[in-house]
């Protein structure tokens, strides 16, 4: 309960901060422009921010949902495939440590404002959170728990299902909670390189056409949206591993 | 209980339980950890290993378990290989560190091994559970419950299956001296009642005299059998009130090897 008071407070006073600052600071309205004007805009172009948010939701989740196939395909791989981990460590390694909005800039000299460069982006400022959690969570297994099940003659699946994947799944949880609001930032990201859609393109926009208010509003509904799936994540989280505070 | 011998091959039955034939086991070129071990235990015996760390007594209790292989010599359970008895589901392991899921509650954890088994035969877990003393605790987590608590629950995953073979690695270790005393007396109790063929590894010699028919103690670098002692106390062996002469002396006799064993291969 304090927690949540404790981000009512917060939101109260960015509210009076904001409103302050449009009061005193003596900025133009075009750069800080007041909550009602903000409101006033996300209104009268609700269909606009809509089309965007759903724009940025959609590469969001699918890259998201990518980047959890690919991350779970090579985490579990590695377990059974001794050679897999050997081979895409260097991989995953070096692309971890290029800087993505220079593989960004490539992407779009190569294949344009298309969606897949933008699920590339999403996919590589996303999975690498899921993997290390993933990789980290199966390798602290409990050994004795596997040597039970290897003298009860447990299969390779059973030793998964039962040891293996319990070990790993708080790691996964915790993952989610920064990957998939990663996956919203990597989406935006992607948008105000490469395209002419989603809350990124807004973004763009309200920068050349010094549209402070477009910004603040789309600013606003990509901070919900993170918020949001941060949320999600701790919530279901929380719910799969009650036991823990049982 | 009737023990379940279908799917062993013939003659089994008349074969030891479990048999090591000039057993050696190097983990690294040169290195013995263990080396010409020959033991025998019969149907429904109960052997304790004992000896200082480092003797291999562990590493012994592995091969029995099919989880090491031995690097010279045999090893053989009802008849067969390790991992073969494994397969028949004949096999319960109970570790110092109680192999609990620590998602699952105790019932769901005893009730595992006879998922994993698939044995249909064997005994119901809220019964067992009652039975060692835990009937309040079914649906508490590893986490909730005391480490005796903890190992009891390790040690009916281990039985619940109900098989012919029983291998206890120093399953007491970790408890604090009151509660290993209590539990001591407990699984004594626990044995004497299911009877499987019990290979026992512990460092406590008052936990071997109680709970073993023979007591075997390991030598060290390499482990060898120094001595393989029957020890022919009447049961119930109950010491912690008022131990008998007869115990209090075979307890002396045993420390007595342990040391002259360990003063040979120094500290």
């Amino acid at each position: 309960m304090s927690d949540r008071r404790a981000y009512l407070l917060m939101l109260v006073s960015v509210a009076v901060i904001w409103l302050l600052a449009v009061r005193w600071s003596g900025l133009p309205p075009l750069t800080l422009p007041s909550p009602a004007k903000v409101g006033e805009v996300l209104w009268d172009e609700r269909s606009a921010m809509l089309e965007g948010t759903l724009s940025t939701l959609f590469t969001a989740l699918l890259g998201y949902a990518l980047a959890n196939v690919i991350a779970l395909s090579l985490a579990i791989g590695s377990v059974y495939l001794r050679w897999l981990e050997a081979f895409s460590t260097p991989w995953v390694v070096v692309l971890k440590n290029i800087p993505f909005v220079a593989l960004a800039s490539l992407l779009i000299i190569t294949m344009g404002s298309s969606l897949l460069p933008r699920l590339i982006i999403v996919v590589l400022v996303c999975f690498h959170p899921l993997l290390a959690n993933l990789n980290q969570g199966l390798k602290a297994a409990d050994r004795v728990l596997i040597d039970r099940m290897r003298t009860l003659h447990g299969s390779r699946w059973e030793i998964f299902r039962y040891v293996l994947w319990p070990s790993a799944l708080p790691y996964y949880l915790a993952a989610h909670e920064i990957a998939f609001t990663t996956s919203i930032v990597g989406a935006i990201v992607a948008e105000w390189f490469l395209s002419r859609q989603g809350l990124g393109h807004i973004l763009v926009q309200g920068m050349t056409e010094y549209r402070g208010d477009r910004i603040y509003a789309a600013t606003l509904i990509s901070s919900v949206l993170s918020f949001g799936a941060y949320w999600i994540c701790r919530a279901v989280g929380r719910h799969l591993t009650r036991w823990q505070r049982a | 209980m009737a023990p379940t011998t279908s799917g062993l091959p013939g003659g089994a039955q008349s074969a030891p339980a479990i048999a090591l034939k000039g057993v050696s086991k190097r983990f690294k070129a040169g290195s013995d950890i263990l080396t010409g071990i020959h033991l025998s235990v019969a149907r429904g015996e109960l052997v304790a290993l004992v000896g200082a760390s480092g003797c291999g007594k562990t590493t012994l209790l592995r091969m029995a378990a099919g989880l090491e292989e031995p690097s010279e010599g045999s090893v053989e359970v009802l008849g067969v290989s390790p991992s073969q008895a494994c397969a028949l589901r004949q096999v319960g392991v109970a570790f110092q560190r109680a192999a609990l899921v620590p998602s699952r509650t105790a019932w769901e954890n005893v009730r595992l091994t006879l998922d994993v088994t698939g044995r249909t035969d064997g005994l119901d877990p809220t019964q067992l559970l009652r039975d060692f003393g835990l009937g309040e605790h079914l649906h508490a987590y590893p986490h909730q419950l005391s480490g005796g608590m903890q190992q009891r629950v390790n040690i009916a995953a281990a039985l619940v299956h109900q098989p012919q073979i029983l291998l206890l690695d120093e399953p007491l270790g970790a408890l604090d001296e009151i509660t290993r005393e209590s539990m001591t007396e407990w699984l004594a109790g626990v044995l004497a009642r299911t009877g499987p063929t019990t290979l026992l590894v512990t460092h406590s010699v008052e936990e071997a005299v109680v709970l073993a028919d023979r007591v075997v103690i390991l030598s060290r670098y390499p482990g060898r059998i120094a001595h393989d002692i029957p020890i022919h106390l009447p049961r119930p062996r109950d010491i912690w009130g008022k131990p008998s002469p007869e115990f209090q002396e075979t307890v002396r006799m045993i420390r007595g090897h342990l040391h002259a064993v360990l003063r040979a291969t120094g500290l």
